[in-house]
């Protein structure tokens, strides 16, 4: 076996030998701890979630509410979700609610990474600062802004409306699907800030000095340096970001609870009401398939994407 | 080597990003702020218009009946608990995986990795439907048992991964001169590995920490008992019946945002979300 590390091992006979020239015994006790070692955890990841998600594909083939015995009905929930027209509303919710939370998280969080790459001061203080956001409860943070945001008493909307901009925030539907994306943002940027930090200050800075020793401006040392060695992290980062939109759930119940009249319903919202708040097991597993399903596939797109390749990793 | 900072140009740049951090850090403290303010007014002055944002009579009252009156050092209690918890079967579970990803190669070895990483995308609320009634069929709603299951599934991928990733980076030889003296693996990962290894640990254990800390929903799905409730489903609580009574709602939060808040700037220097990419390099 190649000692892929370059260290060098404690010289026996037996690591000379190819696994087919061993023997069966010595084999297995040449793996046996690295086996073990994984055991707890891997057993632990495969219960949760091997278990769930047949158990998952069989619930959303049933009409079960919890109450009786579920019946199967193949494929009706699923049919039921595209025949429904606020199904497509949801969708469309879902649409929007991912690409403007990911557009406004990613852009202000690369904004700040920038300017927590600069030469100043108190870096570590600000780095700590813009993540507390990030530490504070779901319910904390709507609350806090969903009182800031209320109709008059509110204080962002009476300072709006001291600069004669009276915006109802909770009482219209776009408006209120933007509030649930400020807190989720409030929330969420840090993270993305020193996601983002990270990936720049990996960059070896004797790039940037080449460049400045060839006459490069900012702009182009920016353009030409930046952008392209900061492509994979903001890459990961943008499907972790989406991943996180797609789930959310919290924000949107305590801001708006999915109002007004469920027009800030996002799927995995639908879902969960319908699933845990009505009990409509079977129909809401079925909307959870689709909710996996998306997962899934903005998982493969991280991993084809990962930086160096997934190969890298072991 | 630095340049000159002397320029116009370069002091203009400076200016302008601590402008821009001093902005970001008003508007990411400002809701923190307003509660605070909020939580030392009395209950009528809480909802004046127009809104006031210092209070025109400082008051404690609020701390003091969300301490005594209600169920608030109860919840955070139990959200110390499970956290606690669940940071500590993380580390231990993480670390093992770590190890014997790091140290040993094995058949399956890189797919079983991938798989691990992969399993996150299938823990989250996507099937909370079949968690629910598989722990509704075990009898095990109403404890934190389903919770803690769930929180380490959640946490345990990339917890490997950093450990891992943090025990690549110890040489070998380290191993063998412990092997040499008569260690066996498990001392050698007590004894040798972790110490050194702090700063991925504490990573670990203080990101677990505050996902587990600040989590909502699987809480309150899975733990409706009252004297059970962890703290956001405990504040969640008052928002809905206490008909908003916005003081105490302020003094109950800022409690609750406190912990987390400490934690973290004691240990910060060493959180790094962004560690992965690092750490493939």
């Amino acid at each position: 076996m190649p000692a892929s590390s370059g260290s060098r091992r404690l010289e026996s006979p037996v690591m000379h030998m190819t696994p087919a020239d061993r023997g069966l015994a010595a084999n297995l006790r040449r793996w046996a701890p690295g086996y073990l070692f994984i055991l707890p955890a891997v057993t632990v990841l495969t219960v949760m979630t091997v278990y769930p998600s047949l158990s998952l594909l069989r619930l959303s083939l049933t009409d079960w509410k919890l109450t009786g015995d579920p019946k199967f009905i193949g494929l009706r929930n699923y049919v039921a979700f595209f025949q429904l027209p606020a199904s497509w509303r949801v969708l469309y919710v879902t649409g929007l609610f991912l690409v403007w939370d990911v557009i406004i998280v990613f852009s202000i969080g690369l904004a700040v990474a920038l300017a927590l790459n600069q030469r100043i001061r108190f870096r570590g203080f600000f780095r700590a600062a813009v993540l507390i956001p990030w530490t504070v409860t779901a319910v904390v943070a709507g609350v806090v802004w969903r009182w800031m945001l209320l109709p008059e008493a509110g204080v962002i909307t009476y300072l709006l409306s001291r600069m004669h901009v009276e915006l109802q925030f909770l009482l219209n539907p776009t408006l209120s699907l933007l509030s649930i994306i400020l807190v989720d943002a409030w929330r969420t940027i840090g993270y993305a800030a020193v996601f983002l930090l990270a990936g720049l200050q990996s960059i070896d800075p004797s790039v940037y000095e080449a460049a400045r020793v060839d006459g490069a401006g900012a702009w182009a040392n920016f353009r030409r340096i930046t952008i392209p060695l900061l492509a994979p992290s903001s890459l990961v980062l943008l499907i972790l970001l989406t991943i996180h939109a797609l789930n959310t759930v919290d924000v949107i119940l305590v801001v708006t609870g999915g109002g007004p009249m469920r027009l800030t319903e996002t799927t995995a919202f639908h879902m969960y009401k319908e699933a845990l708040y009505y009990f409509n097991v079977g129909y809401g597993s079925a909307v959870s398939v689709f909710l996996l399903i998306a997962n899934i596939a903005l998982a493969i797109l991280y991993f084809r994407l990962l930086p160096g390749g997934a190969q890298e990793t072991t | 080597m630095r340049l000159s900072s002397h320029s116009a140009k370069d002091r203009t740049a400076r200016a302008v990003t601590y402008g821009f951090l001093v902005a970001f850090l008003v508007y990411s403290m400002f809701p923190l702020g307003w509660m605070l303010a909020t939580s030392f007014k009395p209950e009528d002055q809480t909802k004046e218009y127009p809104p006031r944002i210092l209070p025109k009579t400082f008051t404690l009252e609020n701390y003091q009946r969300v301490l005594t009156q209600t169920l608030m050092p109860r919840f955070v209690l139990n959200s110390l608990v499970l956290s606690g918890g669940t940071v500590i079967a993380v580390v231990a579970l993480a670390s093992l995986a770590g190890y014997g990803f790091s140290r040993y190669h094995f058949p399956g070895k890189h797919v079983i990795f991938l798989a691990m990483l992969a399993s996150v995308m299938i823990s989250g609320i996507s099937v909370i439907v079949p968690l629910y009634i598989m722990f509704l069929r075990l009898g095990l709603l109403n404890t934190y048992w389903p919770l803690l299951c769930i929180y380490v599934t959640q946490a345990l991928p990339i917890s490997v991964w950093l450990l891992k990733a943090y025990f690549d980076s110890i040489p070998r030889e380290l191993d063998e001169s412990a092997l040499i003296d008569g260690c066996t693996r498990i001392q050698l990962l007590w004894r040798v590995i972790l110490p050194t290894s702090k700063p991925g640990l504490v990573a670990v254990a203080l990101y677990t920490f505050v996902v587990v800390w600040r989590e909502f929903i699987i809480a309150a799905t899975f733990v409706g008992k009252e004297s059970l409730k962890t703290m956001p489903v405990g504040i969640y609580m008052f928002f809905t019946e206490l008909g908003i009574e916005w003081g105490k709602l302020g003094a109950a939060s800022m409690l609750v945002a406190l912990p987390p808040i400490l934690i973290f700037f004691i240990f910060q220097r060493w959180f790094n979300p962004g560690a992965i990419t690092g750490a493939l390099k």
